[in-house]
């Protein structure tokens, strides 16, 4: 082919022109909901003012008389994290679900460190958690050494700046979040603005005649707060308030999230039975619905194990799992098996119960 | 958009969510639409795409005009991300969809579900250009980055030189050496 051939082949070549609505709805409300706005802002306030009013000179000496009580906590603060960074088991959590350093604390010689998701995992408003409902944000953790199914929003690291080590690692369990009640005049409202979006009338059959209830959602931010009474403790970041209004029929259930702050709905999650449990029933149905995942790889390792594809005869280990759901159902499991020294991927059909593929990675 | 109201728009769009909305509706189509033509995926492009966004985002305080267009940022990080997925096949924890291992299902007033499925068909309707990315993608990165900004995004070589960073005489030259190469393939 010529060369001139090929440019008049690639000029004319007719390409897609595709776009996925729901993608990018999706997207911006994460991007928006993300806090980089205000975040930013804050990270730079002493470098902005300083190169915009003062000149260098006059700047340095600025920051030298302002200096020793400035600098001080930040020399502290940034040691504190130093000291984070290195410990195995932040790293591990860090590793396992990226964590990150959100904020550091100091009072009386310690230093608190707050670890918890980066904006750009957050889940936005309009996702669901299958087990926990629509908006609600947290890293599922087993405990390795008791195998206590742990749900929690982040960590709070205690740090002995004198000794230069962790004291204590502390996980978040949403009970040691203050959650946002929510007065009468809120529920209601909140009602209101779910009934009377249109979308939601479309979408809800027998929307009247449905039960309904008003729950608050636990925060997806978090940030560190003194107390001289209890010194510090982990309170909700987010400005905005975001409940979940549940209504409640015979055949299915549906979650309305609203933005009481900007008075609008913004998502909707239909919850099949089965796998999605109902909201009163979150904590004490939590570890069960962790373990029908288990159940589900256990059956998973054993049709790999009955079905021949293993070349020759040796203990499966489980080294990794993931489940692909639809519509709240398993599809597919993926597997990651070693078998003496040899590590190998399998996949099987859920719905099938049959091994499709399975190989030698 | 004139180019004066877009600069306005940024300046605004580093302290008001509402105003980086605008910007992103503006430029959302042509980022992924450049991103699905560069890795033919419509999985794969909407993780990047999420990616992009994010960075752009979150690097937003430190875009300044002068250097570089705002479009041409975009594109920069784009190609950034895409040259990232290409070396390290990177998985993206940014993505939307990948809350669905631990159970989560986006949901919007669109139906994610129908709509992705409507998408991937009306790509696999693209024979010639799946057959021709399939062959762009086999060649070094720098080739791929020119050839497609060039043919399927239709940008002049002044634009190519300005979202890669390059000179004009050096995209030409990536561009001819690309092409050459191309032609081999192609055969």
């Amino acid at each position: 082919m010529r060369k001139e051939d090929l440019i008049k082949k690639l000029e004319n070549i007719k390409t897609p022109e595709i776009e996925i609505q729901s993608h990018k709805e999706r997207l911006k409300v994460a991007l928006l909901s993300s806090g980089y706005f205000k975040e930013e802002k804050i990270m730079n306030p002493i470098a902005f003012w300083t190169k915009r009013l003062v000149p260098a000179g006059i700047a340095l000496a600025l920051i030298l008389a302002i200096g020793f009580s400035v600098i001080q906590p930040k020399l502290q603060i940034a040691k504190a994290m130093e000291i984070a960074k290195k410990d195995p088991q932040i790293q591990q959590l860090m590793k396992d679900y990226g964590l990150e350093i959100k904020e550091v604390k100091l009072q009386d010689g310690k230093a608190y460190v707050l670890l918890a998701l980066p904006e750009e995992k957050l889940p936005s408003g309009l996702t669901k958690g299958r087990v926990r409902g629509p908006g609600q944000f947290f890293i599922a953790y087993k405990d390795p050494k008791t195998g206590e199914i742990i749900e929690t929003c982040g960590s709070v690291a205690e740090i002995d700046l004198k000794k230069k080590r962790v004291g204590k690692l502390e996980l978040i369990g949403k009970e040691k979040i203050n959650l946002p009640s929510l007065t009468e005049e809120e529920k209601a409202k909140a009602i209101e603005i779910a009934k009377s979006e249109p979308k939601i009338q479309e979408m809800i059959p027998g929307l009247k005649e449905s039960e309904v209830d008003v729950k608050p959602l636990p925060p997806f931010k978090l940030r560190l707060d003194e107390d001289p009474d209890e010194g510090i403790k982990v309170i909700p970041a987010d400005l905005e308030k975001i409940v979940n209004v549940i209504f409640k029929s015979r055949e299915n259930e549906f979650v309305v999230t609203v933005n009481l702050t900007e008075n609008k709905v913004i998502g909707i999650a239909s919850i099949s039975t089965g796998k999605i449990e109902r909201p009163e029933k979150f904590q004490e149905e939590f570890p069960s619905q962790f373990s029908d995942d288990e159940k589900i790889i256990k059956e998973a390792v054993k049709l790999v194990a009955e079905s021949e594809k293993i070349p020759y005869r040796c203990p499966l280990k489980l080294l990794g799992s993931k489940i692909n759901f639809k519509s709240g159902k398993p599809t597919k499991i993926q597997l990651t098996l070693s078998c003496g020294e040899k590590v190998f991927e399998a996949k099987i059909d859920w719905q099938k119960k049959k091994v499709i593929s399975f190989r030698e990675k | 958009m004139n180019p004066n109201d877009e600069k306005d728009l940024i300046k605004k769009a580093q302290k008001e969510p509402e105003v980086f909305g605008k910007l992103y509706d503006k430029y959302y189509p042509q980022i992924f639409g450049y991103i699905l033509k560069r890795v033919a995926d419509l999985e794969i492009a909407q993780d990047i795409t999420s990616e992009t966004f994010f960075k752009a985002l979150k690097n937003l305080w430190k875009f300044r005009w002068k250097n570089i267009s705002f479009s041409a940022w975009l594109y920069r990080i784009a190609n950034n991300e895409i040259a990232n997925y290409f070396r390290k096949n990177k998985k993206y924890s940014i993505s939307l969809d990948k809350l669905k291992e631990k159970g989560f299902e986006p949901i919007s007033l669109h139906n994610p579900e129908t709509e992705f499925l409507k998408a991937q068909e009306e790509l696999k309707k693209h024979q010639d250009f799946l057959k021709i990315q399939e062959k762009i993608s086999q060649l070094p990165i720098k080739y791929q980055e020119v050839i497609i900004l060039r043919f399927f995004e239709k940008k002049k070589v002044k634009e190519i030189a300005e979202i890669l960073g390059k000179k004009e005489g050096t995209i030409k030259s990536l561009l001819h050496r690309g092409l050459e190469k191309l032609k081999e393939l192609v055969k």
